[in-house]
């Protein structure tokens, strides 16, 4: 029953506010995800429930972006998979193996949907999380070492990170 | 055979409805995808249907509406302008539930039970919970707030739960507790004073002054006063024979007040200004409908079993070798090569146990270049040498050859001349 407020959005989702005043909780996301990712949120508040929710520790994202193409209010708007930002991943270098024994793990390189744009390999070996981050969360889920953390975008209220700039410079 | 009544198409009506919302989850959660949501927004092959109400919320909060929902609200509402409230009657499973439910109240409480003596009309009820909960959705940053209070989203919300993520939600308890209640009140309370989700439909419906409706006519009623068999029939409570502009908005021309005076005169009786004299035998209907529906499921079932079958294919003239050579030096070189004379195929891909993946292209009608790799200096290969190829052609048909070779041809002592030197 217990359920962490840490979720996150599935892609393409508006700010917090705006996806809330949206959300018809009509459940059809998490009907069309395939990979059983998105689930209706439950709970004793009832506005909360049945809004889509993510948690990329249970089941990541693969950013397939079903949901946005079918979401009937907008609420999950279709974005490129390069817009996305569900949330962003931190890497922790002091746990990370490749970084404290130079092991070739690459567990996050290799599952990265936005691989050398997301995360890039410095020097080859070391992986590095760069802001293209969509935040979808498989790092976080294949990490043997717990060494990445996924925040939800609505926590990061003094981070900017617009959409689509960054990766034209990128 | 006995011709089905108009309550037999509705409570079939009713229960296909509540046992397809039981169904799709089930469906979703293996992977199909055609017909999913719940009752406040909906998709059926690709069309979409929506509530009327979710979307108004929507359209008048943000000022924007997607034409996804504006298509969605279309049906639900043209139903509604020319039929009246029917979503109420033959569609909304908690309806059914509400009727079930009074059915019982007359089986297992007295006879002389009556209830909630509530007389007056339910829509100013229905129409300040509606604004209410407007307010409540423009003042604070939460979902749409009248979403919560449909109690068919909530039936088909409890399943979505339960099929898609195997987790019991507690909403059964609201939705039987209404239902407790309603029992003991002895009227349809929510339908009646609740429901917003009704005050759309029943606006709309009040645009339409020639709608469907049930009308009265008072020289053919030869029921005793207080023994009238429409009141018993109306699961709604209302008075059929009094039904007023204020009483008929909240008919939801289930007809069973229509059915139940057949027999006693025929004073009650469906109007309307559309002619109903085009309209086929529902029975008909059925058979037809029935038919086709087997003769397409035959026909696609045919088809999926044809699709499964494997034809045989016709043998490609397609001729290939590989030979093992041994020259000068201890080297082994393979030599692969393919015959294609009538200029039918357009890939070979080849591996084997000792030969990485080559792919030999040709564009050349005639010809298809043959590689040689070398395998090994200095040391035999193993025999029998297993070479598998890949042979695609251009229409696309797909060949897999597996060529053995099983000597080796000595070519060690012919000596190259190398013209540069």
């Amino acid at each position: 029953m217990w359920q962490s407020g840490n979720f996150l959005r599935p892609p393409g989702a508006r700010s917090e506010k705006e996806f809330l005043a949206r959300c018809l909780q009509c459940g059809q996301c998490a009907q069309v995800c395939i990979f059983d990712c998105i689930k209706m949120r439950r709970g004793f508040n009832i506005f909360m429930a049945g809004t889509p929710e993510i948690n990329p520790k249970v089941a990541p994202c693969h950013l397939c972006m079903r949901c946005s193409e079918i979401c009937p209010s907008d609420a999950l708007h279709d974005v490129d998979i390069y817009d996305v930002r569900m949330g962003f991943a931190e890497l922790d270098r002091t746990k990370c193996t490749t970084w404290t024994e130079g092991l070739l793990c690459r567990s996050c390189y290799e599952r990265c949907p936005i691989k050398w744009k997301a995360m890039i390999l410095e020097r080859g070996e070391y992986p590095v999380i760069t802001d293209a981050c969509a935040g979808c969360g498989l790092c976080e889920h294949v990490c043997p070492a717990h060494a990445i953390v996924i925040t939800p975008t609505r926590f990061q209220k003094g981070r900017d990170r617009s959409r689509g700039e960054e990766n034209e410079k990128a | 055979m006995k011709k089905p009544d108009l309550k037999t198409y509705r409570r079939a009506t009713q229960l296909f409805v509540a046992v397809a919302f039981i169904v799709i989850p089930i469906l979703n959660r293996s992977d199909y995808s055609m017909v999913y949501g719940n009752f406040l927004s909906f998709h059926l092959f690709g069309i979409p249907l929506a509530d009327p109400l979710a979307v108004l919320q929507l359209t008048i909060k943000n000022v924007y509406f997607t034409l996804d929902n504006f298509i969605g609200t279309l049906l639900p509402l043209l139903l509604a302008f020319f039929l009246g409230t029917v979503f109420c009657s033959w569609i909304c499973p908690y309806g059914l539930l509400s009727e079930l439910t009074q059915g019982l109240k007359n089986k297992l409480l007295p006879k002389g039970y009556q209830g909630l003596p509530l007389v007056s009309g339910g829509f100013g009820w229905k129409l300040s919970i509606f604004v209410i909960g407007f307010a409540g959705f423009f003042l604070f940053s939460t979902t749409p707030v009248l979403n919560q209070l449909s109690a068919p989203a909530w039936y088909a919300r409890f399943f979505q739960y339960y099929f898609g993520q195997d987790f019991v939600s507690l909403c059964y308890l609201f939705l039987l507790s209404l239902l407790a209640i309603e029992m003991l009140a002895g009227k349809r309370l929510w339908c009646r004073y609740v429901c917003p989700q009704s005050v759309l439909i029943i606006v709309t419906k009040l645009l339409n002054g020639k709608r469907l409706r049930v009308c009265f006519e008072k020289e053919k009623c030869i029921c005793k006063p207080g023994y009238e068999k429409c009141d018993r029939a109306c699961s709604l409570g209302l008075h059929p024979k009094t039904l007023l502009d204020r009483v008929e908005t909240e008919c939801t021309n289930c007809g069973d007040c229509v059915m139940a005076c057949e027999k006693m005169g025929k004073a009650l009786s469906f109007e309307s200004s559309i002619s109903t004299a085009w309209l086929p035998d529902p029975w008909k209907v059925v058979k037809t409908l029935g038919a086709t529906m087997l003769l397409g499921l035959l026909a696609y079932g045919t088809y999926l079993g044809v699709e499964q079958i494997e034809w045989p294919k016709p043998k490609a003239a397609v001729e290939a070798s590989a030979v093992v050579t041994r020259y000068a030096g201890d080297v082994y070189v393979l030599t692969l090569e393919v015959q294609d004379p009538e200029g039918l195929i357009k890939k070979v891909e080849t591996s084997g146990k000792h030969v990485g993946m080559v792919t030999m292209l040709t564009n050349v009608k005639k010809w298809i270049n043959s590689p040689q790799i070398v395998l090994s200096e200095g040391t035999v290969p193993e025999l029998p040498f297993t070479t598998h190829m890949r042979v695609i052609f251009h229409d696309g048909h797909i060949e897999e050859l597996v060529v053995e070779t099983t000597s080796i041809t000595d070519n060690s002592t012919e000596v190259f001349e190398d013209p540069w030197f």
